[in-house]
């Protein structure tokens, strides 16, 4: 019998869905959280039980869950509590399996400055850099030791919460303030680290999986296509880089992630700059958003491969692993990208996505501004890079939205921009951008004004009166 | 006719043919002057929502003519019409009556927000209609 029973998932939203759907395949139960705020949302009903928490950051209230749920494994998702080693050592305590490396692997590498020394020794080349610093005075000394361009960084994790770009060291103080605040709503911890902005850039990781010995490495995502220092559309293989510097980058990842006998699924990501150089960024111990991009050019489940790892399954070996054509990822995002990308919420009206495609979605009734914006993510596969653009241009014309802004109509900007085409995506790209104003058709105008005049005819009489009309 | 779309005021001039067609998902088909697409169409009292081809918006009418809107008396809901109280012609006072709606084993009263003429009826007893459908309207 397969070691693990019943899963708890440690979080919500398309995440929660997406780790359920690998649970329900492999046989194995399944267990969901749920805020008081948040108890309609779709990832509650997905799984076979579920359990009220305070919070999804209360580590005492989740494990209370788990052994409510009778679950004896936790995934944590992404986000929340899945970085965090005390929980991983809560769950370790409390006899419960967690899907993910050990606190020990997650502390070594999870902790920016501490990854940095890690990768320092393997002979890794990081960015130049100071910290961590939990002082205003420790951190300013620092960066101005540095000089501008720099970035601030949140020690203890990443997501973008926290990171701020200084070109500039004239408001030096409010920018670590206010990146010191965020840092501490996000990760309950306000240690920055200073490092040398790399510019132009081009992120690019490498996924990897871990038994505790070996590492092996699934392919790489580029994501630099990034607002705010969140990434919106993500994709493999990378237009950067050539096969000699995939296979240094993979080392890379592998010589880091097995230092620190890491186990279980993560992120080793890397800054390539404008020299054709490589920096070290850090390392995600975690199932990583952009996901399915690598999921989709090697054919594995990556869930799958987490709970079998937890379970003391063997690990595949890595030249069973092989990579076909190349993935898109868009991330469509409760914002508005035509006002400073302000975060939207309310009521969804109407939602419609295309058959034919993968989408990972968690969306409910509701978007509220209390959780990630990301609302779906759209995920197309093609033998080429455009063959995977089209097909994912197809979707999101294809799908719709309706009660929120969102970002659909930017992220189609993007993928069918010049730049993207040709592959030229830097970190920097898209705050260079000038928007502009939400590009309104006049058929949408046209339809809005003739629902204003109403009365709305059913569609029954459509046929009927079709006649001479033809289709567009 | 003048709308607030998501970049302001737009006026839009609505081509000789124009029908919207809608099933109550929100899936619509659009005929003007001859040719038909399908955007996605949303309203309730106050709002359009339209998607099509990967653009969205919501669309408000103009304050000078929420009177106008107030003399168009729309379903609140997806429902069933139970009666209409009122016939062309007839004259209605503010808060009365003009129809019943029946949605989920719950009645609602639709009153006038204004005093009026009944010039024209939109819908029938016992017929199902969609939010926004126009039930009554007065002069």
């Amino acid at each position: 019998m397969f070691p693990i029973q019943r899963i708890l998932v440690a979080n919500r939203g398309e995440i929660a869905c997406r780790v359920f759907r690998s649970a329900h395949e492999m046989g194995i139960g399944t267990a969901s959280i749920y805020a008081e705020d948040d108890c309609q949302s779709p990832h509650v009903g997905a799984a076979e039980v579920s359990a009220q928490v305070a919070d999804y950051l209360d580590i005492g209230d989740v494990i209370r869950a788990a052994k409510e749920t009778k679950s004896d494994a936790v995934h944590p998702g992404y986000g929340f509590l899945s970085e965090n080693p005390g929980f991983a050592r809560a769950c370790a305590d409390a006899g419960i399996t967690f899907i993910g490396p050990t606190a020990e692997a997650m502390e070594a590498l999870g902790d920016k400055s501490i990854a940095r020394e890690t990768a320092k020794k393997f002979g890794i080349p990081v960015a130049e850099g100071f910290g961590p610093f939990s002082s205003v005075a420790d951190i300013e000394k620092a960066a101005k030791e540095l000089g501008a361009p720099l970035m601030l960084k949140a020690a203890a994790g990443g997501g973008g919460k926290g990171m701020k770009k200084l070109l500039s060291l004239d408001n030096l103080r409010s920018e670590i303030e206010t990146s010191q605040r965020e840092t501490r709503a996000s990760f309950g911890d306000d240690r920055l680290i200073v490092e040398r902005y790399i510019h132009p850039a081009r992120h690019i990781e490498v996924q990897v999986m871990a038994d505790g010995q070996t590492a092996i490495a699934l392919g790489e995502r580029e994501c630099s296509l990034q607002r705010r220092h969140q990434k919106i559309i993500e994709e493999s293989p990378s237009t950067a880089i050539d096969s000699a510097m995939r296979e240094k980058l993979f080392d890379a990842a592998k010589k880091i992630t097995e230092g620190v006998g890491y186990s279980n699924a993560g992120t080793v990501e890397f800054l390539v700059g404008p020299d054709g150089g490589y920096y070290f960024l850090e390392v995600n111990t975690r199932l990583q958003v952009e996901h399915p991009v690598t999921e989709l050019c090697t054919g594995l489940d990556i869930v799958r491969m987490q709970i079998e790892i937890a379970g003391g399954l063997p690990m595949m070996s890595q030249d069973k692993v092989i990579r076909r054509g190349h993935s898109i990822e868009a991330r469509l995002n409760a914002e508005d990208p035509y006002r400073g990308f302000l975060p939207s919420a309310g009521p969804i009206l109407l939602k419609s996505f295309v058959d034919g495609i993968r989408v990972d979605t968690g969306l409910g009734g509701f978007v509220g501004t209390k959780y990630d914006s990301l609302i779906a993510k759209v995920i197309s596969h093609g033998e080429t890079r455009e063959e995977a653009i089209e097909k994912l241009t197809f979707a999101l014309r294809e799908s719709a939205i309706l009660g929120i802004s969102t970002n659909q109509t930017f992220l189609l900007q993007l993928l069918e921009s010049d730049f993207f085409k040709n592959g030229e995506t830097y970190t920097s790209t898209i705050d260079s951008l000038e928007i502009g104003q939400r590009p309104v058709p006049p058929e949408l105008e046209i339809a809005a004004a003739a629902a204003f005049r109403g009365p709305i005819r059913n569609p029954a009489e459509v046929w009927s009166s079709l006649g001479a009309w033809r289709m567009k | 006719m003048k709308l607030i779309g998501p970049n302001g005021e737009v006026i839009v001039e609505l081509p000789s043919q124009v029908e919207l067609y809608q099933s109550p998902d929100g899936a619509s088909s659009l005929l003007v002057d001859g040719e038909v697409i399908h955007p996605f169409v949303v309203r309730d009292a106050l709002n359009v929502w339209v998607a099509w081809n990967g653009y969205s918006a919501m669309f408000t009418l103009p304050e000078q003519d929420e009177a106008l809107a107030k003399l168009e008396l729309r379903a609140p809901m997806t429902g069933k019409v139970v009666s209409i109280s009122v016939a062309v012609g007839d004259s209605v006072e503010p808060g009365q009556t003009v129809a019943t709606l029946e949605a989920m084993k719950m009645e609602y009263r639709l009153e006038a927000e204004v005093e009026g003429k009944v010039v024209e009826i939109g819908a029938k007893p016992g017929e199902l209609v969609d939010l926004g459908q126009l039930l009554v309207r007065l002069e």
